[in-house]
């Protein structure tokens, strides 16, 4: 119950910090600086007060209809007018549909990998996913996108198939077509974190590996395959899925980065797009979508942890 | 049953064990006696098949004449937890602990014999009903977290021997114990022997547990044999130097008593500090004279370490008082506490932990002093005093055997000439000959310097060598405190008995509401009659005196 | 009665041997390629016959030739200038970063955890609030009306602290029942005077791990910004912008962007290495495996 009001609290400060600080630095002014005929000051400011973006409305004013909006569920307009929750309410989906995909993928790519490097410690696996992994760590995304862009393009001449698609979300709309234009941008945001997991998960491994509860079921005659399983993943599972939570914010990042590569429509590319065109309440919205998130992945994290780790009192 | 033959183990170029042998009988107990490093653990190892890969192994281990050196994997799998079994030290960490205990101790029954699921449940109660588990059904249920030490000891014993083993090998079952449970501990490996007639490896560096429990001895040392026989033989007449060392460092002998001290130095007054859920210290009243040494003995989760911690943080107190040389630490300005921080100093057990690692010993010594304002000229001075070589101050810990670094501690805690010392388990941490050095040490500093040592131990033959008065803490207060010489030889407390006879005593057993708190593990509880009974649940006993025992039905209390 | 012995096998006032060599192989490897990258850094752009600003009106987005190692960029400008100017600003740009967050999470943490109580749950709920904004989003939005790169790093620093302040915190609480600083409380050292003299300087080698981690992290963050146009911007170059310059022409014109790309690479990885024996040797329970 603390926590809740904590978790709330800390969402409320954050959007508001998020909006202050976009109010007071973004221009949505510049958007008419360029057109020609230039419109007269007062039709701007007549249009920038009408969705509560006019720099010469005092700040406070500005930040009250904000709020008082957000309170009722109103995330306010953009520049031209538009309801920003409405957006990003239809974005939000492209962007949940991209990073769950990443997340399970890394996760479970990274959590295989990690765990047979360990089993298999210092023998060839071991040694060749350790370089791969050192790689993937220094590629910023940009890179891997367009590396991907480029394998992709190579297997489907190769293959002679136009299987995997670089941009967009769907063409056709097939089930089929959504998993390929899907597949690279949800490795872009999966081998990196992958390999931070995998790092992570080995170390744990190794840890628990040589562990005396490990040695005990190993004494008491258990088979090699139910030792590593039921004794060793098990217990190796708790840190690393604690550790989870803090890819969360590398996987934003790296969505907006995806997302913008890709050309698929969603959250991150309307950031980017918002902050180019001076949209102080969708900034500040998405802040708050993405505030929500990070503490809603704290609790399934938590929540995790208590069903990997019965009967323990945290 | 077992015999190993000419057993050599090296890791990489380092040798643990050279040409061991030994043998076993079905049904008899046979003790291996070493310091760590000397090759014991790895012997276990080695006849489990366990040893890491880095270990090569020479020689011969056959158990009940089938080889077990040559034997593939999947062999050894089938005869790990069948034919042999463990049982590792360390109970805390032995459990996988996300299991539940019944679960582990059923998966090691249906490793090797096909049974439904639910009567290898049932087989399990039955196994922690015989290492004699209270509730068995439920605890059974239990996460390993959830059990005290000697009960997790306890259920490894019961896992062990789930398929009949006709081996058995404890590698230091107790040494994380207590005394008392120490002594359970052993009692419920004696049952299992005589009920499943296995072979006994038991594994120790601890004397009193060979004593107590096996038939023959083996004494190793850098993994070779040292000598062999049996318990009486080698432990009454020993025939090497080495054993000899050995059993002469376990003996006891009474100081002579110190003339009478008046000035109190260290009052502590119906003390009281009680985290969450736990009574820590409950109530716990002594004093310290000037020029005395009082002992302050007791198990692990007594309170002692968070008594000294209630003492030297010179704070006020949750209830009760403390006065450190006439001050009343509750009504202490900061100066006040400043200037008693020089009158009151502490060694720590673990000199490897309580020096900075980062700075030099110079400035370790100097740290007091600078900090009280006074010059740190006295540095070479203070090592001296503790035998130390004045050029020793450039040097950083790590660069000091343990020893070494003991005095340095020593020569921190005597640098602003403090009135009282509070000793905090200083030397269980060294080496045999290396503790009768510090304790001579502190002995002559004390005579030199009037000071008055408060010194916690769990060791009761360094106590009784070393201590004017005897204080036995038993969770959270005072159970009983006097002149050592009485203690030790007239004890008042049933708990203070247990503990010098190394009697069994139960673990877990909550501490009661009310009433005595010794009361579940209380023998002289056990046997009185229904009358006198009534008084142990309604009644807290106190001590009235500055000596006596917390028990209504000790000799020197009315009945 | 007990009589515990304890191990004598290893004559105990012998001192104990000296503390093992500095470097890994891969440490001394990365350290190696460290140093090339630094030295690279500072003084390629002097020994390069072109500048910056220079065009060079005959080679628009011309491939490696001799004139242009490198190649050009579509305006004509020498992409090995270029390339070395980028590193030297990314290379500072995370060491600065890198030290500054550092030092910031090492204040806050070993505080928070050595003091406890509402001077921890002050200096959390600011480290969890910093946590919960996402922190890409505010560098970008304010970094988009800055053009000068010190405001960068200040943006990156403030955003970069939490996570290793949270450790520092946990080492620091650690730190408390050491007996070490126990006995320098009990000594009567003040409280401020134990956190600095005591806790800060063992947490050391967990810092310097940190702060080697932060400074990869600072580049990649600054590859990131840059490739939407946020913070280095012309005619001020780094690897990020380079990248970003790079990626429309990537396809066809490889050059542009696989120099800046592979330098960055090779930076990140020779970062780590070095980040990476450091840690082994903070943790001795993981470099058994190394």
């Amino acid at each position: 119950m603390v926590r809740l009001v904590n978790y709330t609290a800390l969402i409320v400060v954050a959007s508001s910090l998020a909006w202050l600080l976009a109010a007071v630095t973004l221009d949505p002014r510049a958007n008419y600086a360029g057109r020609t005929p230039a419109p007269p000051a007062a039709v701007v400011d007549a249009a920038l007060s009408e969705v509560n973006l006019n720099d010469r409305d005092p700040l406070l004013d500005r930040y009250l209809t904000w709020a008082s909006g957000l309170v009722r569920g109103d995330f306010g307009r953009t520049w031209d007018g538009l309801s920003v929750g409405a957006d990003l309410a239809e974005r939000a989906g492209v962007t949940l549909r991209l990073v769950t995909a990443g997340l399970v993928a890394g996760a479970l790519i990274g959590l295989t990998v990690g765990t047979l490097a360990a089993v298999h410690h210092r023998r060839w696996f071991d040694r060749l996913s350790g370089g791969v992994v050192f790689l993937l760590l220094a590629v910023p995304a940009v890179v891997l996108a367009n590396v991907l862009i480029l394998g992709a393009i190579w297997v489907n001449d190769t293959t002679g198939t136009r299987f995997l698609m670089v941009s967009g979300e769907t063409t056709t709309g097939g089930l089929l077509d959504r998993l390929g234009h899907l597949v690279l941008p949800a490795l872009t945001l999966a081998l990196p974190l992958a390999a931070v997991v995998s790092r992570y998960q080995r170390n744990t491994m190794l840890d628990v590996l040589n562990a005396d509860h490990v040695r005990t079921a190993r004494a008491k005659g258990l088979p090699r395959r139910t030792v590593i399983v039921k004794h060793a993943l098990r217990t190796a599972l708790i840190p690393t899925s604690a550790y989870l939570t803090f890819t969360f914010g590398a996987l934003l990042v790296g969505s907006t980065v995806t997302e913008t590569v890709f050309g698929r429509h969603g959250l991150g590319q309307r950031l980017i797009a918002a902050i180019r065109t001076g949209d102080v309440n969708t900034v500040a919205a998405i802040t708050t979508v993405a505030a929500v998130a990070l503490l809603l992945s704290a609790v399934a994290a938590d929540v995790l942890q208590r069903v990997l780790n019965p009967g323990r009192a945290r | 049953m077992i015999d190993v033959t000419d057993l050599s183990i090296s890791f990489g170029t380092t040798p643990a064990v050279r040409n061991l042998s030994f043998s076993v009988a079905r049904g008899e107990v046979l003790g291996l006696i070493g310091e760590s490093g000397s090759g014991k653990s790895a012997t276990a190892l080695a006849v489990m098949g366990l040893l890491p890969r880095t270990a090569s192994t020479t020689g011969s281990i056959r158990l009940d004449g089938e080889e077990l050196t040559t034997a593939s994997e999947k062999r050894l799998t089938a005869l790990r937890g069948r034919a042999m079994a463990i049982v590792f030290q360390d109970p805390l960490q032995a459990f996988t602990p996300v299991h539940r205990v019944g679960a582990q101790i059923a998966e090691a029954i249906r490793a090797h014999q096909r049974v439904p699921r639910k009567v290898a449940a049932r087989r399990a109660v039955e196994l922690l009903d015989l290492v004699g588990i209270r509730d068995p059904h439920q605890r059974a249920r239990s996460y390993p977290h959830e059990f005290s030490g000697g009960m997790r000891q306890r259920a490894l014993i019961a896992m062990a021997i789930a398929n009949g083993p006709d081996l058995l090998i404890a590698d230091e079952p107790t040494t994380a114990l207590d005394v008392t449970v120490r002594a359970h501990v052993l009692d419920v490996l004696k049952t299992v022997r005589r009920e499943t007639g296995a072979a006994l490896l038991l594994i120790t560096h601890d004397l009193s547990v060979v004593a107590r429990a096996a038939d023959r001895v083996h004494v190793l040392r850098h993994g070779q044999t040292v000598e062999t026989g049996t318990v009486d033989e080698v432990l009454r007449a020993p025939r090497e130097a080495y054993t000899k060392t050995l059993i002469a460092a376990a003996e006891a002998g009474d100081r002579p008593a110190a003339a009478r001290p008046v000035r109190t130095v260290l009052e502590v007054r119906d003390l009281v500090r009680h985290h969450p859920g736990v009574k820590a210290v409950d109530g716990v009243s002594f004093d310290l004279r000037s020029g005395e040494t009082l002992g302050l003995v007791g198990e692990s989760g007594s309170g002692k370490t968070t008594l000294l911690m209630e003492i030297m943080a010179l704070a006020r107190p949750q209830r009760g008082r403390v006065t450190v040389l006439g001050r009343d630490t509750a009504h202490l300005s900061r100066r006040d506490r400043r200037r008693v921080r020089r009158d009151l100093q502490i060694v720590f057990q673990d000199p490897s932990a309580s020096l900075d690692p980062r700075m030099t010993v110079g400035a370790i010594v100097a740290e007091p002093l600078t900090t009280h304002g006074r010059s740190p000229d006295r540095v070479p001075e203070l090592l001296e005093q503790v035998g130390l070589p004045a050029a020793y101050a450039a040097r950083h810990p790590v660069h000091l055997s343990g020893g070494q670094r003991q005095r340095v501690a020593i020569a921190r805690a005597i640098a602003l000439d403090p009135e009282v010392l509070v000793l905090d388990e200083p030397v269980s941490s060294l080496d045999p000959t290396v503790r009768a050095e510090i304790v001579a040490l502190l002995e002559d500093l004390r005579a030199e310097r009037g000071l008055s040592y408060l010194f916690v131990a769990h060791d009761l033959p360094l106590i009784r060598r070393v201590a004017d008065r005897v204080a036995v803490m038993y969770r959270g207060r005072i159970a009983e405190i006097g002149p050592a010489h009485q203690v030790f030889t007239a004890p008042g407390h049933p708990y203070t008995r247990a503990l010098l006879r190394a009697s069994a005593l139960r673990d877990d057993d909550p501490t009661p509401a009310t009433g005595c708190r010794f009361r579940p593990r209380c023998p002289l509880y056990a046997e009185l009659p229904a009358a006198p009974r009534s008084r142990c649940v309604t009644e807290e006993p106190e001590i009235s005196g500055e000596s006596g025992a917390a028990c209504h039905h000790h000799p020197g209390e009315a009945p | 009665m007990s009589a515990t012995l304890p191990d004598i096998a290893t004559p105990v006032e012998t001192p104990p041997p000296a503390r093992p060599r500095m470097f890994s192989a891969t440490g001394v490897a990365g350290l190696a390629l460290l140093s090339f990258l630094a030295a690279l850094a500072v003084l390629g752009p002097i020994l390069v016959p072109w500048t910056a600003a220079d065009r060079d009106f005959e080679a628009f987005l011309s491939p490696p030739s001799a004139d242009h190692p490198f190649g050009t960029t579509p305006s004509g400008g020498d992409i090995l200038v270029l390339t070395l100017l980028g590193l030297r600003r990314s290379l500072l740009i995370g060491l600065v970063v890198a030290v500054a967050a550092t030092t910031v999470a090492a204040l806050v943490g070993a505080f928070a955890g050595y003091f406890l109580g509402w001077v921890d749950r002050t200096l959390m709920w600011v480290t969890d609030l910093l946590l919960v904004i996402p922190a890409f989003l505010v560098v970008a939005v304010v970094s988009s009306g800055q053009d000068d790169w010190i405001a960068l790093v200040v943006l990156l620093a403030a955003f970069m602290w939490m996570v290793t302040a949270k450790a520092v915190r946990g080492a620091a609480i650690a730190a408390r029942d050491r007996e070490y600083v126990k006995a320098a409380r009990f000594m009567g050292v003040p409280s401020h005077r134990v956190v600095l003299r005591h806790v800060v300087p063992n947490l050391a080698s967990l810092l310097v791990a940190d702060a080697t981690v932060n400074v990869s992290a600072a580049i990649l963050a600054e590859t990131s910004l840059a490739y939407f146009g946020f913070g280095v911007v012309p005619p001020d170059v780094s690897l990020g912008s380079l990248i970003a310059d790079g990626a429309p022409t990537a396809l066809y014109a490889p050059w542009t962007f696989w120099w800046a790309a592979g330098l960055l690479i090779a930076l990140i990885v020779a970062v780590n290495l070095v980040g990476d024996d450091l840690r082994d040797r903070f943790d001795p329970s993981l470099r058994a495996y190394a």
